[in-house]
């Protein structure tokens, strides 16, 4: 049976879904932005995080008002709560793409560095990670979400690399030094990045089937 | 730019006015209105200066401990504590659409058209589901039976019940469930064309299926009808209404909306009883 305030679960949901399109966005131009020199781009970034913020307080609120007057139990409690857990886990990937468009306009008066060793890369696997997250929250998908947080070795291995490239470079003395130091900080967020998309696969998990992958459950697989 | 000191002040005493008028032109645009109501038994008194408006179209819940004077109130709104000889209103006014509704001039019979009830146990007359309905046009001299036969429809639809018995429209009312006596009764009401309609535990009776959709029905019938509804269940009252009052000892402690009065209530004694630490 149908009930009436079945829609304020599907606009919490429909809330979720655009935060993700936002912060998937964000993303995706600020590390555009960071490798292209862009300054208007990185702004146009750093102008979309209120957006998201407001979204998050949006959600918080529609959840407790939820809890509170519809009464949920089962996975009811679990889809509102978990609204509340991704949409905060979204929050901080949209503050990390904002750190790293703020770098792109510290950086703007200076020389663009001549290396990025593999910030490309990590970036593109942080995209898809957070793409993928997404995906198995809308599409309800468990093996997806099951996954996933085994994939983010990958970008923590990728950022320890960059990490010490970076470093080496600074060491050679290289003009480039204030840059490759914004560069590591950049390569950081992508990585944190990551791991909000890895945090919201296991909240995903959670949802779906009522199973708890985190600390242990992620050892066992 | 430079600011005068006046500015501020002037500004503030507006608002004041301003919301000052606001509660006026709320108060004046209500359709139930309650002041200073003091109401007794005997000696015993029951409500304790009661001032309360309603909105059009709102759905109101009165929730409280038992005998906090919850069915004494709403049975005001359509003089039902007239058949009570030892009830008495010693003070205060309740007015419906503007009227005074306890003055000479008013018609009860009219006001309960305009102010239906529902009761906690469903009482269909022991006829069948069609005469239930047709019963109360029949009685205002409503004949033609086209007329009869539209408006059985509408109510049923309406009452969302339809679906169920349309079948058999001509079978004993007392051999539906509970829950579809307690439709046929909220039908019932509809059928005079009231206002307001007033619940006094509608659901109380009824299993969780049942009660569902009661309060589907209750979200539906708000498009059209005033209704205020006292219930012990505090979840139904979050889920259906718009305004909450909680009574306590015959007294209003807090008139808020819903969402405020569950969510960040004002008076302790409120949190207390919603979240079942009274006492
Ligand atoms: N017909 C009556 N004669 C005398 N006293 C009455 C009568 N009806 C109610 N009372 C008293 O008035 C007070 C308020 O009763 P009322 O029925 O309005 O309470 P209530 O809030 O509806 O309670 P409940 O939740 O148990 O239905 C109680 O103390 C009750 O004993
Ligand atoms: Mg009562």
């Amino acid at each position: 049976m149908k009930r009436f305030f079945d829609d304020e679960i599907k606009d919490l949901r429909s809330k979720i879904i655009l935060m993700g399109d936002k912060v998937t966005e964000m993303t995706n131009e600020a590390i555009t932005a960071l490798i292209e020199g862009n300054v208007d781009l990185a702004k146009k970034v750093i102008g979309t995080d209120d957006e998201v913020d407001n979204l998050e307080v949006e959600i918080d609120n529609d959840a407790v008002r939820y809890i509170s007057l519809r009464a949920p139990v089962a996975k009811d409690v679990r889809i509102v709560t978990i609204c509340m857990k991704i949409s905060n886990n979204l929050e901080r990937i949209g503050d990390e793409a904002t750190s790293i468009a703020k770098r792109v306009l510290k950086l703007g008066r200076q020389k663009p560095p001549n290396s990025f060793l593999e910030l490309g890369i990590l970036s593109e696997l942080a995209v898809k990670a957070l793409r993928l997250s997404l995906e198995s929250y809308i599409e309800g998908d468990a093996v997806l979400a099951k996954d996933l947080p085994g994939q983010d070795k990958e970008l923590d291995r990728l950022h320890r690399k960059n990490y010490d490239g970076f470093t080496e470079l600074i060491s050679q003395n290289s003009e480039f030094s204030a840059q490759f130091v914004e560069l590591i900080l950049a390569s950081k967020s992508l990585e944190r990045i990551g791991d909000h998309a890895s945090n919201i696969a296991v909240e995903v998990y959670y949802l779906l089937e009522a199973k708890d992958l985190r600390h242990h459950g992620i050892a066992d697989k | 730019m430079t600011k005068t000191k006046e500015e501020p002040t002037g500004a503030k005493v507006e608002t004041n006015n301003m919301s000052n008028s606001k509660q006026e032109a709320a108060a004046s645009s209500s359709l139930i209105q309650i002041k200073d109501l003091d109401f007794f038994y005997g000696s015993k008194q029951a409500l304790f200066n009661i001032n309360l408006n309603m909105l059009e179209k709102e759905v109101t819940a009165f929730i409280g401990p038992s005998g906090c004077g919850k069915s004494t109130l709403l049975r005001c709104f359509n003089r039902m504590n007239d058949l009570v000889d030892i009830a008495r209103i010693e003070n205060g006014t309740i007015h419906i659409h503007g009227h005074d509704i306890n003055s000479e001039e008013i018609d009860i019979i009219e006001l309960r058209k305009k102010v239906g009830m529902v009761f906690q146990k469903s009482n269909p007359f022991p006829k069948s589901i069609y005469e239930n309905i047709a019963y109360g046009l029949k009685i205002q001299g409503v004949k033609d039976k086209q007329i009869l036969d539209e408006v059985v429809e509408k109510c049923l639809r309406g009452a969302a019940l339809w679906e169920e018995v349309k079948d058999r429209l001509n079978e004993n009312a007392l051999g539906m469930s509970g829950g579809q006596q307690q439709r046929l009764c909220i039908a019932r009401t509809m059928a005079v064309s009231p206002n307001i309609i007033l619940m006094d535990e509608p659901c109380s009776a009824l299993d969780p299926i049942a009660t569902a959709k009661v309060e589907e029905l209750i979200h539906e019938l708000k498009t059209k009808y005033t209704i205020v509804i006292v219930t012990h269940n505090m979840q139904q009252a979050a889920r259906v209404s718009d305004k909450t009052a909680f009574f306590y000892m015959g007294k209003l402690i807090e008139l808020g909306k819903t969402d405020d009065i569950f969510m960040n209530p004002k008076q302790s004694q409120t949190e207390a009883y919603i979240s079942g630490k009274f006492g």
